[in-house]
């Protein structure tokens, strides 16, 4: 009596013929499904980043500012940027506030407290307390109580212009909304001035 | 190793056995090299979005994932691979996610021509803006794991110190020679011992017989077991930037020193 065809391949056979077949040189169009997306609230108002990105999608071009501290290579939106000053020798320190803000800088008639980012990032918390001659002050700006947000940092870069190519924007709902997007121009991390300000705020402590 | 110093580079971590350190040697090692002043792209391939997880980003809500390009087919200019990638609060590292939706990709596409093929197409629109590409496979053979084979240049091959890795590790040579007979060329490896505990019998006999199988393509080194890396992971940081001088991190950093490209082009390819 002849034995019954096997339903299946040898399994080394199968193994290669499903190889060469994920290897052959035909891609079709829109091969599967799409996936289930997230339901977005269509009336819920854009956060920062998403308006700088639908700006940028029109085929805006935006000014950033690129900046240094320690490892990390920063940038926010030139025009978020509300003052640049030199770091002071020394500044006034605040009790019982967290050890990533070393002080608060004065800068004409306004304070500004002074953001250490690694320390912020709980990170080398020494890195800016040691900045030389380039160390500056970005100004991005203000806290709920009125004083003024600034970033410690060892050196402030040109102007870089960025366009929609040069941008990876932030998903929804990402867990750091202050993280904008990163330029790919030098990789750096495009922070949403607005949304790092609430979120210092909220880690702070500091309510109006 | 330093920014910009040739082409974009791809490497793999692939094993068809799970829990032996795929997504600890990608994210340590793309750091790593990021620290370095490279330019690091991490893929997340894997249903399980470990990676994407360990960076705080859902799986389960991700609607721009790799899950993306295979919607599209080949992975060409009609989708930007630019625009599925997520930055990270780590200069000169960024992300590409998975989400759950990949594990229906097998089901999906199983009887699609071509389908291994998207990352390699993909990733070729990246050439000049990433140094490295390091692509975290899921723990089974299939559409995802060929897709990385395919991609890159270069395959790391964490392997637990314990006698069932061994076994899992044969399946995976087996799989590695039939994917290079299919794509007529060979592709370097190298095994990388993990988890190794020198107090245990079992970690120091499996390290002797990894060495004695693949005489020329082991990292003489080993990864250590440290607590550490589980506690990286719970704050979403790589080792090294939240506790340096821990075991673990220092192991990575003597692997990163091993990868220089003089020592990988000495590897024998394709099977042991």
């Amino acid at each position: 009596m002849k034995a019954p065809k096997p339903l299946m391949a040898d399994e080394s056979v199968a193994l290669s013929l499903f190889i060469d077949a994920m290897f052959r040189d035909a891609v079709p169009e829109k091969p599967i499904a799409d996936q289930q997306v997230l339901q977005v609230d269509a009336d819920a108002p854009l956060d920062a980043a998403e308006a700088l990105g639908e700006q940028i999608s029109r085929g805006d071009v935006v000014s950033v500012v690129g900046f240094v501290i320690g490892s990390y290579r920063l940038a926010v939106p030139l025009e978020d940027i509300s003052g640049i000053i030199r770091r002071p020798d020394k500044l006034d320190t605040v009790p019982g506030l967290p050890a990533w803000i070393p002080g608060v800088a004065r800068e004409r008639d306004r304070l500004v407290r002074v953001v250490n980012m690694h320390g912020f990032f709980d990170e080398c918390p020494q890195v800016e307390a040691s900045g030389g001659s380039d160390s500056r002050i970005l100004i991005i700006g203000r806290s709920v109580d009125g004083l003024a947000w600034g970033l410690a940092c060892q050196c402030v870069s040109e102007v870089v212009k960025a366009g929609p190519d040069d941008l990876i924007w932030s998903k929804k709902n990402s867990q750091r909304p202050w993280l904008a997007a990163t330029v790919l121009t030098d990789m750096s991390l495009l922070l949403d001035p607005g949304a790092m300000c609430r979120e210092f705020d909220l880690r702070a402590g500091i309510s109006a | 190793m330093g920014e910009g110093d040739g082409a974009m580079r791809i490497w793999s971590i692939a094993n068809q056995k799970g829990g032996v350190g795929k997504t600890t040697t990608a994210v340590t090692l793309g750091y790593l090299l990021s620290a370095q002043g490279r330019r690091v792209l991490l893929v997340d391939l894997d249903p399980h979005g470990s990676m994407s997880a360990y960076f705080g980003y859902d799986p389960d809500e991700m609607d721009d994932s790799v899950y993306r390009l295979f919607q599209r087919g080949s992975g060409s200019a009609k989708v930007p691979l630019a625009s599925l990638l997520a930055p990270l609060p780590h200069s000169r590292l960024t992300l590409l996610p998975a989400s759950t939706s990949l594990v229906t990709l097998d089901r999906q596409l199983a009887g699609v021509d071509g389908m291994g093929l998207v990352l390699k197409r993909a990733l070729e629109q990246l050439h000049g803006k990433f140094d490295d590409v390091m692509v975290d496979c899921p723990p089974m053979f299939g559409i995802l794991m060929l897709n990385a084979l395919a991609a890159c240049e270069k395959l790391l091959i964490p392997v637990q110190t314990e006698f069932l890795a061994l076994k899992g590790l044969d399946r995976m040579m087996n799989s590695l020679r039939m994917v290079g007979q299919s794509l007529h060329r060979d592709l370097p490896y190298l095994v990388l011992p993990t988890m190794f505990d020198q107090r245990t019998r079992a970690s120091m006999d499996s390290l002797a017989q990894l060495r004695k199988d693949f005489p020329r393509n082991i990292w003489p080194d080993v990864i250590p077991v440290d607590t550490k890396f589980r506690d990286a992971s719970l704050v979403g940081k790589p080792l090294p930037l939240m506790a340096r001088d821990t075991h673990g991190a220092l192991a990575y950093e003597r692997l990163v020193d091993y990868l220089q490209p003089s020592r990988m082009m000495g590897l024998a390819e394709g099977s042991a």
